[in-house]
């Protein structure tokens, strides 16, 4: 999985023009911008075909946050390259917890920066 | 300014998703940034930049025809309600008493100036989510023959029984939605917005509550690299669509961006002001000579959410 060979792949494949949508692709005897809808439905496509439940959108954004956190990314640099204003994205960790939590329990240092991030304030 | 890092992989690997992934690969990462607005062009000493520069038109998007009202869904004829694109739906419908000026000194073209400027405030997509929360609020005052004058200011009790009437049909975000939806019409148009907080509040937390399950959302879950390899090998890489797509979900969740950053809503939505070209993007090197790979996202919804959910 290595981003960069994608997008090389990609722009080799496509060749979209400087001023053109960066996701430009063939189509018939043209080109066309990638839609958010062709690009979902694409991926749902794709999951069942994997035998997977296709995810949603906004998962893709949800799902770098889990991982560069586990891979053990600090919270306040992670809310940088997400470029949050907020800790609202603590939010996302705290709807996620079961899913989490065999993750989370392999990384300790991980998970002690977790609970105190979501477990709420001993008043 | 550079937002986001590439590190030398300094951190410990304790969890490793897939064999073949390096941590150095994972961490080469790619670095989104928001671009702010191009700074100003230097001046000549002393020289003058003219005012009242003209303003991308209709803001922004295209002009496209309107679409029928749906059938439970129209509005009564009225001069005020033009049957207009949903995009320019804010815009266009007026309340009886708009903004009107205080002396000769302001003239009309003034007022449109301030209306037109003040209508970037909100994106595209924005602009057409509060042009259904406008339609439902004057389908129900329709409904109730509400004279005009009551419709804007709206009053709490109205305010309140149009969300009381929603509750429990459509989820509680959509009629948070409405209400914001409708504070923006009134913000628009200089028509003063009198609405008790407090009440409103306990009355959207009770919509919040009654949102009915059919309305709920789908559970989101993170996307892992697990996920991804499994679509990859069920994706036409060779083809056009298929290299697209992977490499825009490689981009999109490496770079931890959203999907609408990086796609498109419309096949003529393309617009180099709001989504990323290939010309925005480019390749750099960090201190440690590692290549990084950047990418400039022209426009962003990410710090107007924000102020949307603390709007209200």
């Amino acid at each position: 999985m290595d981003p960069n060979a994608a997008l090389a792949h990609h722009l080799e494949l496509n060749n979209p023009t400087q001023d053109s949508h960066l996701f430009t692709y063939r189509h018939k005897n043209g080109h066309q911008p990638l839609m958010k809808s062709k690009f979902l439905a694409e991926l749902a496509k794709a999951a069942c075909a994997a035998g997977l439940e296709p995810l949603q959108g906004h998962g893709i954004r949800i799902g770098p946050t889990l991982e560069y956190l586990l891979r053990g990314m600090p919270f306040d640099v992670m809310k940088v390259k997400g470029r949050w204003s907020s800790d609202a994205f603590t939010l996302y960790l705290r709807k996620h917890t079961q899913i989490l939590a065999p993750y989370i329990q392999a990384v300790p240092m991980v998970q002690d920066t977790f609970i105190r991030l979501t477990m709420p304030a001993v008043c | 300014m550079l937002i986001g890092t590439s590190h030398k992989v300094p951190y410990p690997s304790p969890i490793t998703c897939s064999p073949k992934m390096s941590m150095q690969q994972l961490m080469l990462s790619l670095i989104a940034k928001e671009k702010n607005s191009s700074p100003a062009l230097p001046l000549a000493n002393g020289e003058h930049r003219p005012w009242n520069t003209q303003l991308p038109t209709p803001p922004p998007g295209k002009r496209h025809r309107p679409t029928p009202y749906r059938k439970n869904l129209s509005p009564l004829p009225s001069p005020l309600r033009p049957h207009c694109p949903a995009s320019q739906r804010l815009r266009l419908w007026r309340p009886l008493a708009p903004r009107s000026p205080l002396s000769s000194q302001l003239s009309d073209n003034d007022l449109k100036r301030i209306k037109a400027v003040m209508a970037h405030a909100w994106e595209l997509d924005t602009h057409t989510t509060y042009a259904s929360s406008l339609l439902n609020y004057m389908v129900f005052c329709d409904k109730k023959n509400i004279p005009e004058k009551d419709r804007a200011p709206v009053s709490q009790l109205l305010l309140m029984s149009f969300v009381s009437t929603l509750a429990a049909t459509y989820s509680g975000s959509t009629i948070s939605n409405y209400v914001y939806g409708i504070r923006a019409w009134h913000i628009l148009h200089g028509v003063p917005w009198r609405v008790e907080k407090l009440e409103m509040d306990v009355l959207l937390k009770a919509a919040e509550k009654l949102t009915p399950p059919t309305s709920k959302r789908k559970k989101r879950c993170p996307y892992t690299i697990d996920f991804m390899m499994a679509i990859r090998h069920n994706l036409d890489l060779s083809s056009p669509l298929g290299g697209s797509v992977f490499a825009c979900l490689a981009t999109c969740f490496f770079a931890t961006g959203h999907v609408g950053e990086f796609t498109v809503q419309k096949l003529d939505g393309f617009d180099r002001n709001t989504h990323v070209s290939r010309a925005q993007l480019s390749y750099d090197q960090n201190r440690e000579g590692q290549q990084v790979t950047v990418l400039h996202i022209p426009r962003t919804k990410v710090s107007l959410n924000r102020v949307r959910m603390y709007a209200g």
